[in-house]
């Protein structure tokens, strides 16, 4: 059989009856041992004074001797108090005057009680064997000389049943007031079961997702009626359900704006809550009711501010997604904590998770120097604003990229988390290198066209006039070798010159439908036995469908010579050259690509290669024309020329070059 | 409730602790006895006419019958009649030996029992004569002279006393007042404290005018404030109070009782403590003769020494 909890009626029960039975013992206890100690201390002191006031009433009489007197007197003290056994009075020789007992006095009576010399009363507590008494003796004194004594004989059994009676009558109480207490608490408890259990079912209520809950009764009395308040656009107005305090926005002047959080100090000074405001219990259902109803409010501005948040976070996420920089996020200790698609592919991972987990944010830089300078400006600033840096993909390739990055602090002002753009600019800084180069270039050019144009004439008239001079010599003689001499290396300069002004575009060109297979086939004719006695082979594939381009054939087979020739003096011994034509279908193109197996070009060189007068050859051995000039020939031809090298591994040349119409 | 707890058991052995019962003593009241006095009639008895309480004539006195008992080797009783006339009572029933009384009584007791002078006191004011007050209340306004008394109510101590009704009546008597020209005359009730109830029943305004002995004010001043109270006039001087001696009295035990009390000096140290007592300085030796002036004035006043 289990035994039933006992509910609050029955808390309520047990505790009232635990308090008042143990306070009334614990009061009782002390009270009875009080209340004994100051009955008797009271009765004593009642005692003395009678015996005090009888002695010095009776000094007369002793003088006098009035027996008579003296008898009516003591006796009347003894009828005076129903705890005053007996009385009598000695005189200055211990002889008895009177005394109220009968059959007789005592005889152990007289000197069981003497008092001391020099006191002013002597109290001696007897057992007669019937009863006990305090014996109060007090002499009768004239001018501090004693003439008799008083004695009155106090009952303390007598007192005892006061107390006996006294202590009943609390024990009566004790009972009264457990009765009352009882009745008392019944009443309240009955009021605070129902109300907690209106509560307890609210609670459920909601917890089954239903808000619509009322706790609190109806309110008797409203604020609109005690203020005389007639203002419709209150919202506390005519409200029958809710107070005024837990309401946001009332318009009573003694309020204050806001929320109950906020106006709720200054509401409990309104003498309206004063007034109406109920106990713990009324205000504990008010309050919940109100606080159902701000849940209630809430939950549904939580619902709009969600719905407004997914929407936004997939806006945001679209652009995240969508974007075709690398956007990131990133912790403060360096992990990543989202990367987008573009970022994923820019740093050749195959997917998120395996990014996420094993690339750190410091992984991405190439140069150490990188990572410790973008990390000290956000330590110190928080952000970092189109940083130019290398960035390494997990491949090892390496990418020219702009950094941003911002840095939000947390609550404490700590760093917390770092969000960032980076942007691939390797193309972009190859185009601008490009156009660089070709602005160089033509700045040479012009340059170049405006020297050789002068230079040009001079030498022609110098070449005429040498070989006018030549015609009336005598070969063999002194003056026609020095005349030769002069021819040999005005020739010579003249070449320089044309070739500058075909690096200019200055030359005259025929341009028509020009087989490039054909054009590269009869320079390879020229060149191949020459190079395959020194070691070299030229291996050729052309594009069997390859159109044909608008151009200069001779000025082309220029271009393909010195691609060759170039890369025949990059050969140090022996090795092989590669000539392959392509059809660049979508971009309608021709590209004509010249690959070497020798020592490749030094990165820092690279970019002045197409200068002109730049050679790598000892002084001599070179113009340093030749590729410039095929330059200016490709660019003639609206077509471009790149080159992909590599220390020691070789270069590529490819001249790309539009087909014709 | 810890703290409660250990605060409610302090206090219970607090209450405890204070408790002074102790075991009680065992008495047997079994045993009784009827009163008895021990019989003291071989002792001279000791008389002060009793103008005041019985506790002030014995405070008064208790030292001097000490003295007297020590001085005389004999057993000596101050006894404590209730009013003048027990006091006279018991003078003539023998019982008094030695009697201390006004001059007024006195001079009835030698005419009516043969009571002999032979002794004087002289009080405070050096003399051994004294004189009685006529007192009204200070805010009395319509009493200023003698003759404003007439009409009025008056009390005195007793009819038999010299300071108190003997003396200033005669002051009256010389103004050709009589007794008859008073509304009302009543005596202070007895028994003892006489003089002091007249003060005190003029004080409470019960009465218009009183008669005292003079020095009685002085007694009453530490019950009442005496400034409210006026002395409208005084009497002449007439002979103080006497000591005087039974008819029959052992002569021998007179003539040591005698010596003793003319031995009485202030000036010695162990007198002054008992004439402090007594109220007076010194004891001198009178005779009947030296009370013939009250005589006279009695007869004047109508007193009649047979009644």
């Amino acid at each position: 059989m289990t035994m039933m909890k006992p509910g609050i009626r029955g808390k309520i029960y047990c505790g009232i009856i635990a308090v008042v039975l143990l306070t009334g013992v614990l009061i009782a206890i002390p009270v009875r041992i009080m209340v004994e100690k100051a009955l008797l201390h009271e009765s004593l002191n009642k005692g003395v004074s009678m015996a005090l006031m009888l002695a010095a009433r009776s000094q007369d009489v002793v003088l006098g001797m009035d027996f008579l007197y003296l008898k009516e007197m003591i006796d009347r003290v003894v009828q005076s108090s129903r705890d005053i056994s007996y009385a009598f009075i000695l005189n200055q020789h211990g002889q008895v005057l009177s005394h109220t007992f009968h059959n007789g006095f005592p005889v152990a009576l007289r000197t069981v009680n003497p008092i001391a010399k020099g006191r002013t009363s002597s109290i001696q507590y007897l057992d007669t064997g019937k009863e006990l008494i305090y014996d109060i003796a007090v002499p009768i004194q004239i001018d501090g000389l004693p003439i008799g004594a008083v004695h009155i004989g106090l009952s303390k059994t007598k007192i005892n049943r006061t107390i006996h009676s006294l202590l009943w009558t609390i024990g009566v109480l004790i009972g009264c007031s457990i009765v009352i207490a009882c009745l008392a608490g019944a009443g309240f408890a009955n009021q605070v079961i129902r109300r907690v259990l209106n509560l307890h079912r609210a609670s459920e209520q909601i917890m089954k997702g239903d808000l619509n809950v009322v706790t609190a009764p109806a309110l008797k009395k409203h604020c609109w009626d005690l203020m005389r308040c007639s203002n419709e656009r209150c919202p506390a107005y005519g409200e029958l359900q809710q107070r005024c305090w837990y309401m946001e926005g009332t318009l009573c002047p003694t309020c204050k704006e806001g929320e109950y959080a906020e106006k709720g100090d200054v509401c409990k000074t309104c003498w309206i809550y004063r007034t109406v405001s109920g106990d713990e219990i009324q205000a504990l259902s008010e309050s919940f009711e109100a606080m159902t109803q701000s849940l209630k409010q809430t939950i549904s501005k939580l619902e709009d501010s969600r719905e407004a948040i997914e929407i936004s976070e997939k806006k945001y996420r679209r652009i995240f997604e969508g974007s075709m920089d690398m956007v990131f996020a990133a912790n403060i200790q360096g992990a990543f904590v989202d990367v987008n698609q573009t970022g994923i592919t820019m740093l050749e991972f195959s997917d998120k998770q395996s990014l996420l987990t094993s690339w750190r944010f410091s992984d991405i830089f190439s140069l150490p120097d990188d990572f410790v300078r973008i990390q000290q400006e956000l330590i110190s600033v928080g952000f970092v604003r189109d940083r130019e840096f290398i960035l390494k993909t997990r491949a090892g390739n390496e990418r020219q990229a702009l950094i941003s990055v911002s840095c939000q602090g947390n609550s404490d002002g700590a760093v917390a988390i770092c969000e960032g753009i980076i942007k691939d600019v390797t193309h972009r800084r190859n185009m601008e290198l490009q156009l660089l180069q070709a602005d160089k270039l033509a700045s040479l050019g012009q340059l170049s066209a405006g020297v050789a144009h002068e230079v040009n004439n001079p030498l022609g008239l110098i070449l005429g006039f040498t070989q006018l001079m030549l015609r009336e010599e005598p070969e063999g003689s002194q003056k026609f070798e020095d005349l030769k001499t002069i021819e040999k290396h005005t020739r010579n300069c003249k070449t320089v010159v044309e070739a500058l002004l075909n690096f200019a575009r200055k030359t005259e060109t025929r341009k028509a439908h020009v087989d490039v297979n054909s054009a590269i086939d009869q320079v390879v004719m020229v060149v191949a036995h020459q190079f395959e006695v020194s070691g070299v082979e030229i291996q050729v594939q052309y594009e069997p469908l390859l159109p044909r381009v608008l151009g200069d054939a001779e000025k082309l087979k220029q271009v393909v010579m010195n691609l060759v020739m170039n890369a025949r003096q990059a050969i140090l011994k022996t090795g092989r050259i590669a000539i392959s034509t392509e059809h660049d279908v979508r971009r309608r193109q021709v590209v004509i690509r010249v690959k070497d197996s020798g020592a490749g070009i030094a990165p820092q060189i690279l970019p002045r290669i197409f200068d002109p007068f730049f050679t790598t050859k000892p002084t001599g051995q070179g113009t340093g024309l030749g590729l410039s000039v095929s330059y200016g020939i490709v660019k003639e031809h609206n077509g471009d020329i790149q080159v992909l090298s590599e220390p020691g591994k070789g270069s590529l040349f490819s001249v790309v070059l539009p087909e014709a119409f | 409730m810890k703290y409660l707890l250990y605060l409610w058991m302090v206090a219970c052995m607090a209450c405890v602790g204070c408790s002074n019962d102790h075991p009680p003593q065992k008495v047997d009241l079994s045993k009784r006895e009827p009163a008895r006095i021990v019989d003291t009639d071989d002792a001279v008895t000791y008389a002060y006419l009793p103008q005041y309480s019985h506790s002030v004539s014995y405070e008064r006195h208790y030292l001097l019958v000490k003295y007297l008992e020590e001085e005389t080797g004999y057993r000596i009783r101050q006894i404590f009649p209730d009013t003048f006339d027990e006091h006279m009572r018991m003078v003539g029933q023998g019982k008094v030996d030695i009697s201390f009384s006004n001059p007024y009584v006195y001079v009835k007791m030698a005419h009516r029992y043969g009571e002999k002078a032979f002794a004087q006191v002289v009080e405070a004011s050096g003399d051994k004569n004294f004189r009685g007050e006529i007192i009204c209340r200070s805010d009395n306004t319509s009493i200023k002279t003698l003759e404003d008394c007439r009409g009025k109510r008056l009390i005195a101590v007793d009819m038999t006393s010299a300071g108190g009704y003997l003396y200033p009546m005669s002051k009256f008597y010389d103004h050709n007042i009589k007794r008859q020209d008073f509304s009302e005359i009543e005596f202070s009730p007895g028994p003892g404290g006489k003089q002091e109830k007249v003060v005190l029943a003029v004080y409470a305004g019960q009465f218009d005018i009183g008669l005292i002995r003079e020095g009685t004010l002085n007694v009453v001043a530490n019950r009442i404030d005496i400034s409210k109270i006026r002395v409208v006039a005084y009497s002449r001087y007439y002979p103080g109070w006497v000591y005087s001696a039974r008819k029959n009295m052992n002569p021998e035990i007179l003539q040591k009782i005698k010596d003793a009390l003319f031995k009485l000096s202030p000036d010695t140290s162990e007198h002054q403590m008992i004439l402090q007592k007594a109220h007076f300085l010194r004891v001198v030796p009178s005779s009947d003769a030296e009370f013939n002036s009250v005589r006279k004035l009695m007869d004047v006043v109508g007193i009649d020494l047979d009644k």
